[in-house]
């Protein structure tokens, strides 16, 4: 039944031989992606003193991804038209709007108070 | 555990015989899998980014709108909160943006009290203590070829304010920092125009967060238009932000899905006379329906296992190691100051594990159909050519 036919006893062929190892190739570069991900991380948290601090000193936790757009700076705290109130009736005229999606949470129940 | 090796072994060989469509379907899944698994991994390490310092903000922040807008809060209007049962403490807030005709860019300037604990904030110098010292994100310094201790000029009023530079955040922050510029409450409300008893919100820490609700509503009868932002809240909504539900990410993924439907469709669309040609033998020869079916499967498990694999480790390569160019891009939007950064990998073995279950799963599902249909070909027939 396959290219190891007429030898009396089947024996794994070449073929399965070379899945073999294209397997345990592809298993060694996951573990080294995953090494790689895991050395970046732990970089990444040995610098993380400063951002904490950054944010403690502002108060400001959002990321300047995108500087142009308040809404996009600062989705924590923009107001919720606030992607609306330059450009009324349209869609977001920031082309990074297509991905920070604005805080719905904060525009929704009892946290949100105004004054009576 | 002899037959089953057999088996596979005719599927590689099958696989091998059909060289150029099994390499289109590899290929094309491929595709199909680094675009999908390139905006999860984007989106994770982005929402990871947000999470990671959001405790670090005050329990409670107080703005004011005023028809709709942001307004400017009085600083005595904080007095009236201080007495509220559980208020810790109450910090008005100087910050706001400021357009920059040379570098046609907003800058963020924030009011920060002098702390040497938080000196640390910045990884040259130190915070500003004085009127006329500010610190500066490292984008911005580089977009204006700045340095530790050099002059920077704003003009307020028509008339340039020159402050020191006493501090510059470094590249690990820049993802922070990039447009900020840091000075002294004072010096902030007069870069940004406002009156020396205006804040732009307050700063709000309870005893307890328990009391929330009840201090946002204490707040609300004593401040006209009040917006009370809870820091738990902004946490769930950074936990909501880069979801799966983001219009780019929804955009990237309708050609992928396309993509699958359409390799799905391939595989439901019936045999070539050479396969069915071949499948006549096998059967005449006495393999059974079984077998043959165990060899379609196989195929499917191969190609989608490996295109899964490989569509993982492109996304990655993509994403942490050449910086999404494309998806970046879009991230900064019209941004004229922005920051150089790198993309910390979430990458963890249970989202291999689960981008490949979302891969292989349909994908051999699917084969079942007309692998079943394959094997159920009658020997005559096939060999006859026969439909």
């Amino acid at each position: 039944m396959s290219g190891s036919e007429g030898s009396g006893r089947f024996q794994p062929g070449e073929r399965a031989r070379r899945l073999l190892y294209t397997a345990a190739g592809f298993a060694i570069g996951v573990s080294l992606l995953l090494l790689h991900a895991k050395t970046a991380r732990e970089h990444a948290a040995s610098h993380a003193d400063e951002s904490r601090a950054l944010v403690e000193a502002t108060g400001l936790p959002d990321l300047a991804l995108s500087s142009h757009s308040r809404w996009l700076r600062h989705p924590s705290h923009s107001e919720w038209q606030a992607a609306m109130s330059d450009a009324p009736a349209t869609l977001d005229v920031d082309p990074a709007g297509a991905l920070i999606r604005p805080p719905r949470a904060l525009h929704t129940s009892a946290h949100l108070s105004e004054a009576p | 555990m002899r037959a089953r090796l057999a088996i596979l072994e005719f599927a590689l060989g099958s696989l091998q015989r059909r060289r150029t469509k099994s390499l289109a379907l590899l290929l094309g899944l491929t595709v199909v899998v680094a675009l999908f698994a390139s905006t999860l991994l984007l989106s994770d390490s982005l929402r990871h980014e947000y999470e990671s310092h959001a405790a670090a903000m005050s329990d409670l922040t107080v703005q004011r709108l005023v028809a709709g807008r942001p307004a400017l809060l009085e600083v005595t209007q904080a007095n009236q909160l201080r007495d509220i049962p559980t208020v810790r403490s109450i910090r008005p807030r100087v910050w706001g943006y400021r357009f920059m005709a040379s570098l046609r860019g907003n800058l963020t300037i924030v009011g920060v009290e002098a702390d040497p604990a938080l000196d640390i904030a910045v990884s040259e110098g130190r915070l500003p203590r004085e009127d006329n010292e500010i610190a500066i994100g490292v984008a911005l310094a580089e977009a204006l070829a700045l340095r530790l201790g050099d002059a920077f000029s704003i003009t307020v009023d028509g008339t340039p304010r020159f402050s020191t530079i006493v501090g510059v955040c470094d590249s690990a922050s820049a993802l922070r920092s990039a447009d900020l510029l840091l000075t002294t409450p004072n010096s902030a409300r007069r870069l940004l125009g406002m009156r020396e008893n205006e804040a732009t919100d307050f700063r709000v820490d309870l005893t307890t967060m328990d009391e929330a609700e009840v201090v946002t509503q204490h707040i609300a009868s004593h401040i006209e238009g009040a917006r009370v932002l809870d820091r738990r809240l902004l946490q769930r909504t950074y936990e909501l932000t880069f979801n799966t539900r983001s219009g780019l990410q929804a955009t990237l993924l309708l050609p992928a899905l396309v993509a699958f439907l359409l390799l799905a469709w391939e595989r439901l669309s019936g045999l070539s006379a050479d396969e069915r040609r071949e499948i006549g033998i096998l059967k005449a020869v006495g393999w059974s329906t079984g077998h043959v079916l165990q060899v379609r499967l196989w195929e499917s498990l191969l190609i989608s296992g490996f295109s899964a694999i490989l569509g993982i480790g492109l996304a990655y390569a993509y994403v942490f190691m050449a910086g999404a160019p494309g998806l970046s891009d879009a991230l900064l939007g019209w941004s004229t100051i922005y920051p150089r950064f790198t993309f910390v990998p979430t990458l963890d073995l249970s989202f291999i594990v689960v981008v490949m279950a979302c891969i292989i799963v349909p994908f051999v599902a699917l084969s079942v159909v007309p692998a079943w249909r394959a094997a159920m070909l009658d020997p005559d027939q096939a060999l006859r050519g026969l439909p």
